[in-house]
């Protein structure tokens, strides 16, 4: 018996010890993937490096707190109505659904939080929790966050903080954790959401209306999303793609871009392109976002 | 004894991995009138001199943005460079806050997008271990402008 014992403690020992070797492996193995050219030369060169630099673009996208801060200087009314309901967290399954609901939660959080709904707050940020755990991701979040949400309940300002940096936080791990499959989700469903909660504003197309204006913004960050969706997970890349098409048939009024110093040192970008929109290709957009957020949230 | 051995192996590796997240949060001595908040799109990574970090990010219209390299001390010679539509603006315009930071201040009025990117130069005889990995940070702070809407 006592042989058997030992048997198997030898084995974990090695199981362990050959998990290290592998590690230290992978890790020469990624170095060394790197490894174009061991010796270079003395001259500090630039005008060469084609053949030499990593090309690898990271794209970026706004938290779904910058893309509502316009809200802030807005008189648009709190529409609660159009929000996923937070007690529903639980009922969804795999991680593909998770992943797209933490990101339609995060969104939801974003607005709620705007337009200073604290006792929502709460809920929304258990939610947000409880996907994360299910997804076991909820290490991206220390304690002192949960703290800081219950002392900081009555407090929007704190509370908007709080909201953008689990946003920051969530993204942080995954990409440190080299989880970018599941942050492509979580990025998809977030977006979706905050271009359904600025297209449930606009009942019906006008030429100059501010709401349609934002959303035609975003054409640039469907298309960001779209390239890293590309690169990182292929399970949506047919919903993003009827996103992006959408988007990049917008119509265009190019300028050329021009560039100002102030006296502070400011540069002042202007130029650039003004986007619009037909009101029959607007409503083609408003049900392409409502029919993809109605199939992200639903419970299978 | 090998206990210790592997732990440390362990956390040496972990460390190298490691060494770069946040580092703009962490690393970086902002202007001291630095009236900004971090935008998410900020990002912070590990690279060997001769190689590039580029990101691609949005700029809202109606914002006013910080746009700021964080390297650490040893990273030698860099460009700097954003490229925003048709033009580029390169690290001639650049504010020097100090011998780690250097940074833009920018009035969008249009939504565009930017490719931000630094190259660090070649160096004598380098080799690609962890010892030769440089801490960059991409800074981007945002500040919304008096928008009516």
């Amino acid at each position: 018996m006592n042989h058997i014992k030992q048997y198997t403690i030898m084995k974990r020992k090695l199981v362990f010890i050959m998990g290290i070797v592998l590690f230290q492996i992978s890790f020469i193995a990624c170095v060394n993937d790197t490894k174009k050219d061991k010796t270079q030369t003395n001259l500090i060169e630039f005008e060469d490096e084609a053949q030499e630099v990593d090309e690898k673009i990271f794209y970026r996208f706004p938290s779904p707190d910058e893309i509502f801060k316009f809200i802030k200087s807005s008189d648009l009314q709190y529409n609660g109505g159009s929000l996923n309901p937070p007690m529903i967290f639980n009922k969804y399954a795999g991680i593909k659904n998770q992943a797209l609901n933490l990101g339609i939660y995060i969104s939801d959080l974003a607005y709620i939080t705007m337009f200073e709904q604290h006792e929502a707050s709460l809920e929304y940020f258990m939610a947000i929790h409880g996907l994360s755990e299910e997804l076991k991701i909820s290490a991206a979040f220390d304690e002192p966050l949960v703290t800081r949400i219950s002392e900081n309940i009555g407090n929007a300002d704190s509370l908007v903080v709080i909201a953008s940096d689990a946003y920051t936080k969530i993204v942080d791990y995954l990409v440190e954790h080299e989880q970018e499959d599941i942050l492509a989700l979580v990025s998809a469903g977030a977006l979706v959401e905050s271009l359904n909660l600025i297209v449930d504003y606009v009942d019906s197309y006008s030429d100059d209306n501010t709401l349609i204006k934002k959303l035609l913004d975003q054409k640039y960050v469907v298309n960001n999303l779209t390239q890293y969706v590309k690169q990182n997970n292929k399970e949506i890349i047919d919903d993003v793609e009827k996103l992006n098409v959408l988007f990049s048939n917008l119509e265009s009024v190019d300028t050329e871009t021009t560039v100002e110093k102030t006296k502070s040192n400011k540069l002042v970008i202007g130029g650039g392109s003004e986007l619009s929109i037909s009101p029959e290709n607007f409503e083609k957009l408003k049900e392409t976002i409502q029919s993809l957020r109605a199939k992200y949230i639903k419970i299978e | 004894m090998k206990v210790i051995i592997l732990i440390t192996l362990l956390l040496g590796n972990l460390y190298s991995f490691g060494q770069c997240t946040n580092f703009h949060q962490q690393n970086c001595d902002l202007p001291l009138d630095w009236s900004y908040e971090f935008d998410s799109q900020s990002m912070s990574t590990g690279i060997f001199p001769g190689q590039t970090f580029r990101i691609k990010a949005i700029l809202y219209e109606g914002n006013d943005y910080f746009l700021g390299i964080c390297k650490q001390a040893d990273i030698g010679s860099f460009q700097f460079k954003v490229t925003l539509g048709d033009i580029e603006i390169d690290q001639n315009s650049a504010i020097e806050e100090n011998e780690n930071l250097q940074y833009f201040e920018l009035t969008i009025q249009k939504t565009i997008v930017a490719i931000i990117e630094v190259r660090l130069a070649k160096t004598q005889n380098m080799s690609f271990d962890a010892s030769n990995l440089k801490c960059l940070g991409i800074i981007i702070g945002n500040k919304v402008l008096n928008e009516s809407y």
